[in-house]
C-alpha cells in the first residue's frame, strides 16, 4: 500500500489545490470589504481595505430605491421565481411525457420545436414581446413575469424532462395500466414522483436563472413596484454616479438565500444530470 | 375466475414481422397454463395481448366470455406480475399493494383489510411499511404476487416472474406460486422460457417457436407423446436423443437402421404408429436418455445399439452418460434450426462438423462406465419417431398435433 501513503508529494498537491481554490474566494472578498465601505473611499481607494467598517451601508441599502424596499423586492424575486419554477414544471413534465411516450412522428417533431426554442435568441423578439405584453396589461406585474420565463423557459424544461423520460422504463406505467389507474393517475401517482431527479435539475436550473436574470426584468419591471432585487439594486446606479457600496451590500443580501439554497440542493443538483431510476 | 380464450389470435409489426401467428388458445377457468418456448418465440407478446399492452392485430381474445380486443388494460380486470417485478419505487409495500384496490375506490378500511390478507398469504406483514429497494429479491417477488391477489383478478398474468431470482430460491418460489394458484383457484397464464417451471407449475403447457403454436398438453403429455421434434428436444432435461434412422423391411416386419445397425420393431409400435407406409424411408427417430438401457442390465432380449461412452456427469443418485455414435449427425435444415433454438450454446458447435452423432443416457449413479465401446439397450416402446423432413410425429392423429394447423 505504498502508493495511498501520505506523501510531501501530496502534500504540496494540496497545499497547490487550496490555493486555487482561494483564487476563487478573491470576488467574494471585494464583495464584502466593498460593501462596508464609507461612501468617497469605495472611488478614492476601490481595491484597499476599509478605513472604517461601516455596517449602516447594509441598512441603507436594504431601504432600497424608487420606493421599492430591498425586502420587497427580494419578495418580488421570490414570487417570480418560485411562480416560474412551478409552473414549468408542471408543463413541462406533462408536456415531456406526452412527447417521450408518443410513438408517432409527431412526437419527435414536437421535440424538435421544443429544442430549437432553446437556441433562437429571444433578445431578438424583445420588442414585438414588450408591447403585446404591455397590450395584455402584463408589464411591471409579477404575473407578467412568470408567464414571459415560463414561456423562455419552457423548452429547456422539456428538454431535460424529455431525455430523463426517455430512458424510464415503461414497466411501472404499464403495471399501473394494468392495476386499473386512469392516465391522470398514472401520472400523477407513478411518473411524476420517479422524476423527482429531474425536477430538481429543472428547478435549480430555471431557478438560477430567473433569479439571476437582469436584462427581462429591468425591462419589463424598471420603475414599477413589483421590481425585482437585480432591478432594485441597479436603482443604485445612477445617471451620474453610481453608489458601489450600495450595490455590493444589496448584492450581499441577495444572494444569501440562493447561496442557501444551493449548498442544501446541491448534491439533488449532481444526481439530476448524472443519475437515472434506481427502484 | 374466468376463461381465457385466444381465437386465431395474431400480432404482427408494421415491417411484417409476425410475432404471433394465428393463436388459438384455451385456457379454462381455474387453470393454471403455462407459454414456454426459446426467446423470441412470441410467447410474451401473446400475454401483453391478454394483459391489453399490446394491440390485437387480427383474431379474437375473450375473458370470461367476453371480447377484450378494444378494451383497455384498466377494464379487463386482470393482474400481472412482471419480470422485473415493477413495484412503485416510492411507495411503501402496503402502497404498493393496496394502488390497485385504491382504483377501485374501496373504502380506506376495506383497502387495509384485504391489504393484509394478502400480507399475510404472503408472510409480508412485517415488511408492509418497507420501500422496495430495502427488500430482498424473493421479498420484492412477494409484493409483486400481493399486488396481483390482492383484487380477485379474473385472470393472472405472469410474465416469467421468477427470471430474476437466483435458483435455490426459484425453485421456491416455484412451488409458492403453484400452491397460491391452486389455493385461490384463478386462471393463470403464466410465461417462462424454462421448461423445468412449465413441467413443474402448469396444469397444462403450451408451446410456443416462432410465433406459432406447437402443441399444448398436460406435462406428461408433452413428455410422452411430442408432437414434433421442436417439442421433443424442447421438454425434458437433458433432452431427447435425435438420431437420423432408416425404416427398413426385414423378414420379420420393420427394423429401424441406425448408423447401420438394425432395431427390429415390436409390431405393436409399427402397428400404432403406422408405420408401413414409411417403410424405406428416412425418419428421426427419438430416444430419452432414461430409455437407453446400461450394457449388461434389462432384459436380454432388449435390443442393443453399439455405442462409444466418452464421459459421464455424476449428478448422484443418477448419472449422464455421454455416449456417441460413429455416424453423420443430424443436419436437416429444420433440425438445425431447432438446435439453434433449444441450445445455443450447442448450435455453437454445430459448424466444426463432426461426423458423430452425440447421446446421452441417464442411469443410476451406482455404476461406474469406463470409456469404450459397449451395447446399450433401447427401450423400443418409448422410440419416438419422427417424419424426416416436417419433424411432425409419425403415427399422431392431426387433433393430437393441436395448434399445428396443419403447417
Amino acid at each position: 500500500m505504498e502508493s495511498t501513503r501520505y506523501r510531501p508529494l501530496a502534500a504540496v498537491r494540496e497545499v497547490l489545490f487550496i490555493l486555487l481554490a482561494l483564487v476563487w474566494c478573491i470576488p467574494f472578498y471585494y464583495l464584502a470589504i466593498v460593501a462596508v465601505k464609507p461612501d468617497m473611499e469605495v472611488f478614492t481607494a476601490p481595491m484597499s481595505f476599509p478605513s472604517t467598517i461601516v455596517l449602516g451601508n447594509f441598512a441603507e441599502a436594504w431601504r432600497g430605491t424608487g420606493g421599492v424596499g430591498l425586502g420587497e423586492a427580494l419578495l418580488n424575486s421570490v414570487i417570480v421565481t418560485v411562480g416560474t419554477v412551478s409552473l414549468l414544471i408542471f408543463l413541462g413534465s406533462l408536456t415531456a411525457y406526452v412527447i417521450a411516450r408518443n410513438t408517432q412522428r409527431i412526437g419527435g417533431l414536437l421535440y424538435v420545436f421544443f429544442v430549437v426554442g432553446i437556441i433562437l435568441p429571444y433578445q431578438m423578439a424583445i420588442v414585438p414581446l414588450f408591447s403585446s405584453l404591455r397590450s395584455l396589461g402584463l408589464v411591471g406585474n409579477q404575473i407578467g413575469m412568470i408567464v414571459l420565463f415560463t414561456g423562455l423557459l419552457l423548452p429547456m424544461a422539456v428538454f431535460l424532462y424529455a431525455g430523463f423520460m426517455r430512458a424510464l422504463p415503461h414497466d411501472y406505467e404499464e403495471a399501473a395500466q394494468v392495476d386499473g389507474a386512469g392516465r391522470g393517475k398514472i401520472f400523477f401517482r407513478i411518473v411524476f414522483p420517479l422524476l423527482r431527479p429531474v425536477t430538481a435539475t429543472v428547478a435549480i436550473m430555471t431557478g438560477m436563472i430567473v433569479w439571476n436574470d437582469f436584462f427581462l426584468q429591468l425591462i419589463f419591471l424598471n420603475g414599477s413596484s413589483a421590481q425585482t432585487l437585480p432591478v432594485a439594486m441597479y436603482g443604485f446606479v445612477g445617471e451620474f454616479t453610481a453608489r458601489w457600496n450600495m450595490v455590493f451590500a444589496a448584492v450581499c443580501i441577495s444572494i444569501a438565500p440562493i447561496l442557501a439554497f444551493y449548498l442544501f440542493a446541491q448534491r439533488r443538483f449532481m444526481q439530476g444530470f448524472t443519475g437515472g431510476i434506481k427502484s | 375466475m374466468s376463461s381465457v380464450v385466444y381465437n386465431q389470435v395474431s400480432k404482427f409489426y408494421a415491417d411484417g414481422t409476425k410475432a404471433v401467428d394465428a393463436l388459438d388458445l384455451q385456457i379454462a377457468e381455474g387453470e393454471f397454463m403455462v407459454i414456454v418456448g426459446p426467446s423470441g418465440c412470441g410467447k410474451t407478446t401473446a400475454l401483453r395481448m391478454a394483459a391489453g399492452l399490446e394491440d390485437i392485430s387480427s383474431g379474437e381474445l375473450s375473458i370470461g366470455g367476453k371480447v377484450v380486443n378494444a378494451l383497455e388494460p384498466r377494464d379487463r380486470d386482470i393482474a400481472m406480475v412482471f419480470q422485473n417485478y415493477a413495484l412503485y419505487p416510492h411507495m411503501s409495500v402496503f402502497e404498493n399493494i393496496a394502488f390497485p384496490l385504491e382504483n377501485q375506490k374501496l373504502s380506506r378500511e376495506e383497502i387495509r383489510k384485504r391489504v393484509e390478507g394478502a400480507a399475510a398469504i404472503l408472510g409480508l406483514e412485517e415488511h408492509l411499511g418497507r420501500r422496495p429497494k430495502n427488500l430482498s429479491g424473493g421479498q420484492r417477488q412477494r409484493v409483486a404476487m400481493g399486488r396481483a391477489i390482492v383484487r380477485r383478478p379474473k385472470a393472472f398474468l405472469m410474465d416469467e416472474p421468477l427470471s430474476n431470482l437466483d435458483a435455490k430460491l426459484r425453485v421456491q418460489m416455484r412451488a409458492e406460486i403453484t400452491r397460491l394458484q391452486r389455493q385461490l383457484g384463478v386462471t393463470t397464464l403464466y410465461v417462462t422460457h424454462d421448461q423445468v417451471e412449465a413441467m413443474t407449475m402448469g396444469h397444462r403447457i403450451a408451446v410456443m417457436r416462432k410465433g406459432v403454436l406447437q402443441q399444448v398438453g398436460t406435462p406428461l403429455e408433452l413428455y410422452e407423446r411430442p408432437s414434433n421434434i421442436f417439442v421433443a428436444a424442447f421438454v425434458g432435461s437433458p433432452a431427447m436423443n435425435l438420431l437420423p434412422a432408416t425404416l427398413a423391411a426385414t423378414a420379420d416386419g420393420l427394423a429401424l437402421v441406425i448408423a447401420g445397425q438394425s432395431l427390429a420393431l415390436p409390431a405393436a409400435l409399427v402397428m400404432r404408429l403406422g408405420l408401413a407406409r414409411y417403410r424405406d424411408r428416412q425418419v428421426i427417430a427419438g430416444i430419452r436418455p432414461e430409455h437407453l438401457v446400461p450394457p449388461g442390465e434389462g432384459a436380454a432380449t432388449l435390443p442393443a445399439l453399439r455405442l462409444e461412452i466418452v464421459g459421464s456427469e455424476l449428478i448422484p443418485p443418477e448419472q449422464l452418460v455421454q455416449l456417441e455414435l460413429w455416424t453423420e449427425p443430424l443436419r436437416t435444415p429444420s433440425a438445425l434450426d431447432i438446435v439453434r433454438d433449444v441450445d445455443p450454446v450447442a448450435a455453437a458447435d454445430l459448424p466444426r462438423g463432426s461426423s458423430t452423432q452425440p447421446l446421452v443416457a441417464r442411469c443410476s449413479s451406482d455404476r461406474a462406465f469406463a470409456n469404450g465401446t459397449a451395447d446399450w439397450g433401447v427401450v423400443l416402446e418409448k422410440l419416438h419417431l419422427f417424419d424426416f423432413e416436417t419433424g411432425k410425429a409419425l403415427g399422431l392423429s392431426d387433433s393430437a398435433s393441436a395448434g399445428g394447423h396443419g403447417r
